[in-house]
């Protein structure tokens, strides 16, 4: 039998089997879900305009390691925490504003596959995105690889001060530093993406990236969430979304 | 509330709407709609009935929290099968133990004219619990492809959403499975062919 008819053979036997096969029963789950989605609601109404003492716990203890960390060193050396190809550099305080804004520092808006011939992996975003409206390559120079930044006007209705975006992507490969965030201590949580470790970083801090920005760093004003999705690739998504509407959102992602 | 117009059902884009607005019921409607594909897909990937409806069920309780930013022209149920996915991909990494796929094929029942004598049936439904048996064997990889769109029957765009690529990527990763599960299969098996052009 020809190779083309073996297989076509194999796959008109799957679909035979696939009409007899049994799997467990499906679980009634709608009641379920729909209680939940109300039990949320609820809580969501009756909590009161300050986190639980929980959240706060959790966000205390990252800001007092990082502290720690910050005085174990001296303050002049800053605590350094990392995630793929994003450092993050926990300092006491912030510079001055820096003059560039990230708007104009991505350089020219490229069409999307050329982001992706640019970059060698896949580039992806959240499920139920529509493509990017304005898609950017950098290359970070000493052939770390290059790195994608996506970028949409109107995704989630909340824009990001000083930047026409509501939510900006960057896709950046392998794990030699290729970023660095640098926040205050108290600006910065773990959380969990996928159950793998994620950055949460709150209000103003700075991004510095190699080949971008002419050096320089830029003063983001969004939240970012950073976390490592497929193998070898680190991802960070600024937005205004809470911590848990961003999480939700990057666990969407292919 | 009754999510029908005239007797007829809503569509998908309407319950999403809906849902949109704050009618958890229209949510409802749609995990109704959707709960034994999203349950399947799920077990696949976890392999036990109880990870596999916890992983629904957060799915479709996170997919209600990310509605504001779903795309109102795009189909719901790819989109859905994606988290499904990611949730239950979740729980098998922390899942303790893994285990075998452990799905059942029933008897072949022989139809009409085509009745066929009990041995014949009995070596069709072993030949189907080879195959089953075989495709439990592949790498994930390969096992998560063949099984989203041979034995759940998920369309190509569907299988590329809840395997996390590019639907052009389904159709090569598909003709490689294939010929792997060839391997794992005895190479001229009569019964097999017989299963093959008369199922």
């Amino acid at each position: 039998m020809a190779e083309r008819d073996r297989t076509d053979a194999l796959v008109a036997e799957l679909r035979s089997v696939a009409r007899r096969l049994e799997f467990p029963p499906t679980p009634a789950i709608a009641p379920t879900v729909v209680a939940r989605i109300r039990a949320d609601a609820a809580a969501r109404r009756a909590r009161p305009p300050f986190p639980g003492i929980a959240l706060w716990s959790r966000r205390r203890l990252i800001a007092a390691i990082a502290l720690g960390l910050l005085l174990l060193g001296g303050a002049a050396v800053a605590a350094r925490l990392a995630i793929g190809a994003v450092g993050v550099e926990v300092v006491p305080s912030l510079a001055p504003p820096p003059p560039a804004e990230a708007p104009s520092a991505f350089g020219r808006p490229v069409p999307i596959r050329q982001v992706r011939r640019a970059v060698g992996f896949d580039v992806v975003w959240p499920a139920g995105f529509g493509a990017p409206d304005d898609a950017f390559v950098i290359r970070s120079g000493s052939g770390l690889g290059a790195v994608a930044v996506l970028a949409w006007h109107d995704a989630t209705g909340q824009r990001i001060p000083s930047t026409p975006w509501d939510v900006v992507l960057i896709e950046l490969p392998g794990s030699a530093e290729i970023a660095t965030k640098t926040v205050l201590p108290t600006s910065i949580d773990t959380v969990r993406v996928d159950g793998e470790r994620a950055f949460w970083i709150t209000g103003p801090h700075d991004l510095g990236m190699r080949g971008a920005f002419g050096g320089e760093v830029v003063r983001v004003r969004g939240n970012a969430l950073i976390w490592q999705g497929a193998p070898g690739v680190t991802y960070r998504l600024e937005s205004m979304l809470t911590e848990r509407e961003a999480v939700s959102l990057a666990e969407t992602m292919p | 509330m009754d999510n029908t117009v005239e007797g007829r059902p809503l569509e998908d884009a309407e319950l999403v709407r809906l849902a949109r607005r704050g009618e958890v019921d229209a949510f409802g409607e749609l995990v109704e709609r959707y709960r034994e594909i999203a349950f399947r897909t799920a077990y696949l990937i976890a392999r036990n009935a109880a990870d596999a409806e916890d992983a629904t069920q957060e799915a479709f309780v996170k997919a209600y929290h990310a509605l504001g930013r779903f795309r109102e022209d795009a189909p719901f149920r790819p989109w859905v099968l994606r988290i499904v996915a990611n949730e239950a991909k979740n729980r098998r990494r922390s899942a303790r133990r893994r285990q075998a796929l452990a799905l059942r094929v029933a008897e072949a029942h022989p139809s009409g004219a085509s009745a066929q004598a009990p041995e014949a049936v009995a070596v069709r439904t072993e030949s189907a619990r080879e195959l089953v048996a075989a495709i439990s064997r592949l790498p994930e990889r390969d096992r998560l492809v063949i099984s989203y769109r041979y034995l759940l029957e998920l369309s190509e765009l569907e299988t590329a959403a809840a395997l996390g690529v590019r639907p052009g990527t389904v159709k090569s990763r598909l003709s490689r499975a294939l010929a792997r599960l060839r391997t794992l299969l005895p190479a001229e098996d009569p019964a097999r062919v017989v299963e093959a052009t008369d199922g």
